[in-house]
Formats: structure tokens, C-alpha cells, sequence
């Protein structure tokens, strides 16, 4: 059965002051609690594992370094969401700029419908950073929380420290950006078409 | 990739794809090290919100609040500071410090500060670096 709010604040603050106190045990129960949720946004905003480690480490480090400041104004973990979100902007703002990849993409001769699709699924999400990582830093993250993990603007505004309309107007932006990208890409623009269909 | 395979949707959204148990373990070492190390400098960037750059409103602004300081610290001063002729004061790789009547001006190293008269206004304007100004009480 779920906590009250009011039960799940309490806990959030308590584990939060234990932590910044240096309580090794509570840094490690705070770890261990939102490493998963720390870990699908910056996924979703990186496209892979790739580099995420070094992400995942300076979030971690970062939240344990502003645990003092929290206050309960959200929960727990969309507090460390948002430090990640602070880091992987940071991060994509370092980066060299990415450079064209030349592979070769796998055939895919298994008759097995499901290694098909997941094969498929696999190539589309690739095409689809490679082009994210030409459009701004802003809407990509706008556009990965909102459109491919299913957030509310609310919320995206919340771990982005925007406003819900600035969140919108990114997500517009980015899906313009990355329909103007795809357009000589049939597989990518459908895929554009399916992410956009399976949004509210 | 072929049509064939495009009549058939992708999983939407992609799947995320879990981190190992060793991977995970590796993140938590780093993790306790770098706490017990406190590498306090290399993260101190990621505190404020990275979301908003106020640097590039930042060094006009204080461009503009130098200028106007000067002009008015000048205008006002009972021993006007002789500004006839255009003026420029660079500093080296070390700091400077330059004094007429009570005003004071200390230059970054490699500043670079010009001050002219125009239509009967002193004018200082901070080509780059910093500066800053120190007024007498009056």
C-alpha cells in the first residue's frame, strides 16, 4: 500500500538529513532507491548507456552535495532527477559536436518476429539520437522526458526548472528540428509519426 | 531495413536497457570515492541552475553600471579629474591601480579601460577585463 504524501515527505526529509549528515548507510539506501529512476532520464536523454556512468556518478555525487538544500518542496526523486537532468545538460553542452557515424546496418535474416522488431526497434532509436544530438540541448531533453518517456509538460517543466509553456514550446521546436532532419529518412519520419500518436 | 519491416511499428518508446550489477557497482565505488575524496571544485559549476547563461547579460550590464559610475562620480566630484584629452589605461598580466581626486580604479590583469570627454561628459568605457571603482564618502 502507498504512503500518504505527507508520510512520504516525512521519510524523504529524514533519509535526506541523515545522508547530509554523512550517514553512510543512508547515502547508500538513498543510492540504491533512485539510481533506477536516476538512470531512465538520463537514459532517456542519452539514447544508450554510453557514457552513463560518468553521468550517473557526478549526479550522485552532485545530489549528496546538495542534500542540505533540500526541503521537501518535491518528492525525493524528482529532486535527484532534476540535479541529473542539471548534469546531463552540462554534459551535452561539453561534448564535441557528434560526428556522422558510418556503419553498416545489420540485415536482419532471423525469421524470429520478435528479434525483428527489436532489432528494428533498435536501429530507429539510433537514427533517432543521431539526430537529437544536432538539434538544441534544450528541446532534446524537452523532447526526450515529454515524447519518448511520456511526461507531463508539468513535470518536465519541474526537472527542467521551466515553465510548462517554455517546456512546450521546446517540445514543439524539437519535433519541427527532428522532422526537418528526418525527411529523407521514411523510417525515421514514421517513427516521428508513431512517437507523436502515442503521446496525449 | 527494408519497407517490409517499417508496416511493422517499433516498440515505442525504445527500450531502456539495464545496467549490470557490475556496471552498478562500478558507479557506487566512484560514487563513496569521490565523496570521501570531496573533489569540491570539479562539481561546484553544476550547483546554480545550468538552464539559464547569465553571462553574456552579465558583462554588458556591468560594462554599462561602470560607465555610469564613473560619469556621475566625475560630473559630481568637486576636483574634476582632467579628462580633456581621450585616455586609455591597460593593465598588464598583473593588476593595476590608476587615482585621480578621490576616485580609485583597480584593472584586472589584462583590462583595458578608455575614457574620453564628450559634449561636456566624461565617458569611460571598459573595452574588456574588469574593473573596479572606489568612491570617497562625500
Amino acid at each position: 500500500m502507498a504512503l500518504p504524501a505527507s508520510a512520504v515527505r516525512e521519510r524523504d526529509l529524514e533519509l535526506a538529513r541523515r545522508a547530509a549528515t554523512g550517514d553512510r548507510a543512508a547515502q547508500r539506501a538513498l543510492f540504491v532507491e533512485q539510481r533506477a529512476q536516476v538512470h531512465r532520464a538520463l537514459y532517456r536523454v542519452l539514447g544508450s548507456n554510453r557514457d552513463i556512468e560518468d553521468l550517473l556518478q557526478d549526479s550522485f555525487i552532485e545530489i549528496f552535495r546538495a542534500l542540505p538544500s533540500f526541503r521537501g518542496d518535491s518528492s525525493l526523486a524528482r529532486w535527484c532527477q532534476t540535479i541529473a537532468m542539471r548534469v546531463a545538460y552540462l554534459a551535452l553542452s561539453r561534448r564535441r559536436p557528434p560526428t556522422v557515424e558510418l556503419s553498416l546496418v545489420e540485415e536482419i535474416v532471423s525469421d524470429d518476429r520478435d528479434l525483428s522488431r527489436q532489432a528494428h526497434a533498435r536501429e530507429v532509436a539510433r537514427r533517432l539520437y543521431a539526430a537529437l544530438d544536432r538539434i538544441d540541448i534544450k528541446y532534446r531533453i524537452a523532447f526526450a522526458l515529454a515524447v519518448i518517456d511520456g511526461r507531463s509538460l508539468a513535470e518536465v517543466a519541474a526537472l527542467t526548472e521551466a515553465s510548462v509553456v517554455a517546456v512546450k514550446t521546446r517540445v514543439w521546436r524539437a519535433r519541427r528540428q527532428l522532422a526537418q532532419r528526418a525527411r529523407k529518412d521514411a523510417v525515421l519520419t514514421a517513427y516521428l509519426q508513431d512517437l507523436s500518436g502515442a503521446q496525449p | 531495413m527494408t519497407n517490409d519491416e517499417r508496416q511493422e511499428p517499433p516498440v515505442i518508446p525504445p527500450a531502456i536497457e539495464p545496467l549490470s550489477d557490475t556496471a552498478w557497482a562500478r558507479v557506487e565505488r566512484g560514487v563513496w570515492s569521490r565523496l570521501d575524496a570531496d573533489a569540491a571544485p570539479a562539481a561546484a559549476a553544476v550547483r546554480g541552475s545550468p538552464w539559464r547563461s547569465w553571462r553574456p547579460v552579465w558583462a554588458p550590464l556591468a560594462a554599462a553600471a561602470v560607465i555610469a559610475l564613473v560619469i556621475g562620480v566625475v560630473h559630481d566630484s568637486p576636483e574634476r579629474a582632467p579628462l580633456g584629452e581621450p585616455s586609455r589605461a591597460v593593465s598588464g598580466a598583473s593588476p593595476s591601480t590608476i587615482s585621480f581626486g578621490d576616485v580609485h580604479i583597480e584593472l584586472d590583469p589584462q583590462t583595458a579601460l578608455g575614457m574620453s570627454h564628450e559634449t561636456g561628459q566624461p565617458i569611460a568605457s571598459l573595452e574588456r577585463g574588469a574593473a573596479w571603482f572606489t568612491v570617497a564618502p562625500r
